[in-house]
């Protein structure tokens, strides 16, 4: 049935799985700078709870900043995978079945990043449970994590479900 | 071409065991996640008219008060006559221990359409459709029977949405440890008295309504010198500056008050008398007055000061 056939298929499909399997010099110094950059944010995030918003710069006029856009970013990075994958779906391109997991893979993660910076950029984050406890549906903040929610929920269900090529 | 063909049908049946089971499995999420849903939402349908019975009953049988405050501009010449700082804004900060840089009463010096300027102290508007307690996600700022505008620091997430939806950009954040002095932190917090101030909440005038019920005028009308700032009660139709008691509804016909953007229908109950200081003899071609100050030489730990 197969178009190439036994070992020479294996052969193939080593060639082409072998960045996942074996990591060179290269990955690791990019997975060391990014570590870095990560490790620098969170020092940065140590900082800002210790000393409060002040550090942001951000003032009464200008009160919302990098992490409200860098919020909106994440969250259109997101909508840019949900639209990949259900493009490639509705014109039945064969070749989709990788483009389809690697766009639900960056539905996930940018979503995730995107839902933490509101938690970042908040006054009091020791204060989340107030959304759920005195959350009022008149607010829009409220549906916002409805909304986010809802739709981190279905495409993590989407990317750990079985997938469907 | 025969081949992949093949190939394709092939995986496809494959695939489709697949897909049944994608599509089973979100079928059962969504009916669990339903059920789950249910009683929650119920619950929170029961609270909503519980706390609607509570408050109507509350409401019936007692008088309410309606405080208000009518700003008379044709008396308010920003204390250039007396040479110093704004006393409203002075006394309203010490009365309340309010951070650098908030002012919670500001004089803003407008330009006149003609020339010269006019001074505008500017409090929280205490809007009766207010945009601040319509978007607040936690109930944190809510208005109270009487209609005053108020925010409880304990609950405020600081995520400064009320800031963005205020058209009178009158409200303030705690952006660091507030710069206060030591003896603001004795104070027993209450929404009406926000003392001591908390980082990372939004703060605004609370239009004193403890002081009123108190049988004292709010600190900015006691400071005026010249008496501009009227505070009373629609609802018994009087206000009082101090010196003079006036029936509202006329003093406010007769005068042709009006409010700050009043087109954008927030209802707010700050009424000004058009003017520029005249009937204290201000000349409208002075500018300029003195700059606010914080008069504290001893700050809480950790304090730290910003600019607006």
């Amino acid at each position: 049935m197969d178009t190439v056939s036994g070992g020479r298929r294996e052969d193939l499909e080593r060639t082409a799985l072998r960045p996942l399997v074996r990591t060179g010099k290269g990955y690791w110094l990019v997975v060391g700078t990014l570590l870095v950059v990560f490790c620098w944010g969170v020092f940065a995030y140590i900082i800002q709870l210790r000393d409060g918003l002040f550090v942001t710069g951000m003032r009464d006029r200008i009160s919302w900043g990098l992490y409200i856009s860098l919020f909106v970013f994440f969250i259109g990075i997101s909508h840019a995978g949900t639209l990949i994958s259900a493009i490639l779906r509705m014109v039945q391109a064969q070749w989709r079945t990788p483009a389809t997991r690697m766009a639900e893979f960056i539905t996930v993660v940018a979503l995730s990043v995107g839902a933490l910076m509101p938690i970042i950029d908040m006054g009091h984050p020791d204060r989340l449970l107030n959304m759920f406890i005195h959350g009022r549906w008149e607010s829009p903040l409220v549906w916002d994590i409805l909304a986010i929610t809802t739709y981190l929920t279905g495409s993590v269900i989407y990317l750990v479900s079985p997938p469907d090529p | 071409m025969d081949d992949n063909g093949q190939v394709d049908t092939a995986e496809s049946q494959n695939n489709r065991e697949w897909q049944v089971s994608r599509r089973r499995l979100l079928k059962i999420l969504g009916s669990a996640g339903g059920i789950a849903a249910a009683p929650a939402l119920i619950s929170l349908l029961a609270q909503h008219a519980d706390a609607s019975a509570g408050q109507q009953a509350e409401q019936k049988p007692r008088r309410l008060r309606k405080w208000m405050m009518v700003i008379d501009l044709r008396r308010c010449d920003g204390c250039q006559g007396i040479d110093l700082p704004p006393q409203c804004t002075q006394a309203c900060i010490q009365g309340h221990y309010a951070p650098e840089p908030m002012q919670w009463i500001q004089v803003y010096e407008h330009d006149l359409a003609g020339d010269g300027t006019q001074f505008v102290p500017t409090p929280c508007m205490q809007c009766q459709n207010a945009p601040c307690v319509n978007v607040c996600p936690v109930g944190a700022t809510f208005a109270t029977p009487e209609g005053i505008v108020l925010i409880d620091q304990e609950i405020c997430i600081g995520c400064r949405l009320c800031m963005a939806a205020c058209p009178y950009d009158r409200r303030f954040f705690n952006w660091g440890m507030p710069p206060v002095p030591p003896e603001s932190l004795l104070a027993d917090y209450h929404p009406e008295h926000q003392i001591p101030a908390e980082r990372g909440t939004v703060m605004k005038c609370d239009f004193c309504p403890d002081m009123a019920r108190a049988g004292k005028l709010p600190y900015c009308a006691q400071a005026c010198p010249t008496n501009a700032i009227y505070y009373g009660d629609l609802e018994e139709d009087f206000a009082t500056n101090g010196v003079e008691v006036v029936k509202l509804s006329r003093f406010l016909a007769d005068n042709q008050a009006y409010r700050q953007k009043e087109h954008l229908g927030t209802k707010p109950r700050v009424y000004y008398i058009a003017g520029h200081g005249e009937a204290i003899g201000r000349k409208p071609s002075r500018r300029g007055r003195q700059a606010t100050g914080w008069p504290w030489q001893e700050k809480i730990k950790g304090a730290q000061t910003w600019t607006r």
